[in-house]
């Protein structure tokens, strides 16, 4: 790179002079090499490279324990801490925060599952009991079989609600690849509201809404 | 020999300094010395949110003469904790070649949204009155002030005449601005109400404000969500008041929501009709941050009202027709305010979870 063209007082500042700068001035322009990414600003230019991700710790975050075991952080739905076992989230007193074992990943033909809450409301779809379940789909009876329409389009929208005034939330998907190795992707981050929204007064039929908040 | 050197060339020059001055970004760490500035890589970045736009530029030699495409890629992001997908066409030698098929977000294949449509926000809008000597110019789009620090051609303030088709070039100002909006597309089931033309000398009523039920987006519908790149978004028109109350309101068969604007900047000096290559900057504009769930309304329409009438069998039943004309305006205000209050609505709604 040229020396930078100083001048002292009262030295005109030629064109040679001038054009020497523009050449240093253009010489410090950023150029982004492997792995960084440039993008320019009014007052600088701010540079990144690849990284992997920070951790955020959050309300149901889910980290897998090799393949067959997850931890989830503490979260609640309508201000209640969902059970793994009979043991909340965030443990007891006498019992440690519970792990959600599930020994074979279930998943569905596209190598899909969900780690999911399942809610079993009472008779004014209140919440009378919340377990931490591992399915392939979580909107089918069982959970490993895929009820009709499962991934098509909804004609209404909400969360499908099943038998027994059930309602599975999942808080994360996850997806085993070709090579094996299980991707996890977040969906919930915060403590949810949950309301049902009874078909009649007379069935068990319901589409269910969550939401950011406490109840 | 003394040459001049003009305040805006100076300036000019000042501008790219500053913009040559390094900021830490994602895994980056800076330290500024008075012989330059030391540039560290770190191990982690920042969080990625859910629909986080990154864009690229896609070298093609196919696509000629400019070699290549933008693409966006997207953090996966849900609706109903269901997968988004992105339209792809399949590859030459797959069992869909050359079909368009839709790709979750969480492939292992990531899928990316081809950018093949850029609008101007700086350039001048719509012309009213084309044909008149004294036509006016709408003003341009526009683009958030940021862009005004970086160097972009001020927008179009538009006017009459043939000065407003043309602004006046700033000279400091001499990068191009294009911008696209990525948009989130549900389809739904859609409500259109249907006019029935009646009989007042049999009916008592001259029109009948029924609803029918369009799936048709619905059936053919790939997926349940996806993810389109539009030139300008323009939200999915539904029916007015007005509408409602003539019995002609026909509801869309899609919900969209537009998740980002990626704008484009392009290096000092470009054309004004020069298109995105790998030499411009992309800067996503984010709207919609976290997961989204999404739920139409659902609203039946309700039962046409039963008109009034009045059946005295008089003069041989001449004197039903006459009662029956006369309550007909009657009965057509009861079915036009019925269709209006008792409408089914089934527009969908988003929010985040």
């Amino acid at each position: 790179m040229n020396e930078l063209p100083f001048v002292k007082r009262g030295q005109p500042l030629t064109a040679g002079l001038w054009n020497r700068l523009v050449a240093a001035v253009r010489a410090v322009r950023l150029l982004p090499g492997d792995g960084a990414r440039l993008r320019s600003m009014p007052d600088g230019t701010i540079i990144s490279f690849d990284a992997a991700t920070a951790p955020w710790s959050h309300p149901f975050q889910v980290s897998l324990i090799g393949q067959t075991a997850a931890q989830i952080q503490p979260g609640l739905v309508n201000s209640i801490e969902p059970l793994i076992g009979g043991v909340a989230l965030s443990g007891t007193d006498t019992k440690p925060p519970p792990k959600l074992e599930f020994n074979k990943l279930k998943l569905d033909a596209d190598n899909r599952g969900y780690v999911a809450v399942e809610i079993t409301c009472g008779t004014k779809w209140e919440i009378k009991t919340m377990e931490m379940v591992q399915v392939a789909y979580f909107d089918s009876e069982n959970g490993e079989d895929p009820p009709p329409g499962s991934g098509g389009p909804s004609a209404i929208g909400g969360i499908p609600g099943i038998s027994g005034r059930r309602v599975r939330y999942p808080v994360a998907m996850l997806r085993q690849r070709s090579t094996g190795q299980i991707d996890l992707f977040q969906i919930v981050f915060f403590n949810i509201v949950h309301r049902a929204q009874a078909r009649d007064a007379k069935t068990d039929s319901a589409r269910h809404f969550f939401w950011p908040g406490t109840a | 020999m003394s040459a001049i050197i003009p305040a805006e060339i100076w300036n000019g020059l000042i501008a790219e300094v500053l913009r040559a001055r390094v900021i830490a970004g994602i895994g980056c760490e800076t330290n500024q010395t008075p012989d330059g500035c030391i540039i560290s890589g770190r191990g982690t970045s920042r969080w990625r949110h859910p629909w986080q736009i990154s864009a690229r530029w896609r070298y093609d030699d196919t696509i000629q003469p400019v070699g290549g495409e933008w693409v966006a890629m997207v953090q996966p992001g849900f609706v109903n904790a269901q997968d988004v997908t992105i339209d792809v066409t399949s590859p030459a030698g797959t069992p869909n070649a050359g079909q368009s098929v839709p790709i979750p977000l969480t492939d292992e294949n990531t899928p990316e949204i081809v950018i093949g449509d850029f609008r101007d926000p700086a350039a001048p809008g719509p012309i009213d009155d084309a044909f008149s000597e004294n036509f006016t110019v709408a003003p341009g789009e526009g683009y958030p002030k940021f862009f005004d620090h970086l160097g972009v051609v001020p927008v179009a303030k538009g006017g009459s005449g043939l000065a407003a088709l043309e602004p006046e070039p700033d000279p400091t100002r001499t990068r191009q601005i294009r911008a696209c909006d990525i948009v989130l597309i549900t389809p739904r089931m859609a409500a259109r109400q249907t006019v029935t033309v009646l009989n007042p000398l049999t009916d008592s009523q001259s029109i009948d404000i029924g609803t029918a039920f369009d799936n048709t987006a619905l059936r053919n519908a790939k997926s349940r969500h996806w993810l389109n790149a539009v030139s300008k978004w323009q939200p999915p028109m539904e029916p007015t008041d007005l509408d409602k109350l003539m019995g002609t309101a026909v509801e869309p068969q899609t919900d969209e929501i537009k998740l980002a604007t990626l704008w484009m900047i392009s290096p000092p000096d470009a054309g004004s009709s020069d298109e995105p290559d790998e030499t411009w900057t992309p800067y996503p504009q984010h709207f919609v941050f976290w997961n989204l769930n999404h739920a139409s309304r659902a609203q039946l329409p309700s039962a046409p009202p039963k008109p009034i009438t009045l059946q005295t069998g008089l003069l041989g039943g001449l004197a039903d027709s006459i009662f029956s004309q006369l309550l007909s305006p009657v009965n057509d205000a009861y079915a036009q305010v019925s269709a209006y209050l008792g409408a089914a609505d089934f527009t969908g709604l988003y929010w985040s979870t």
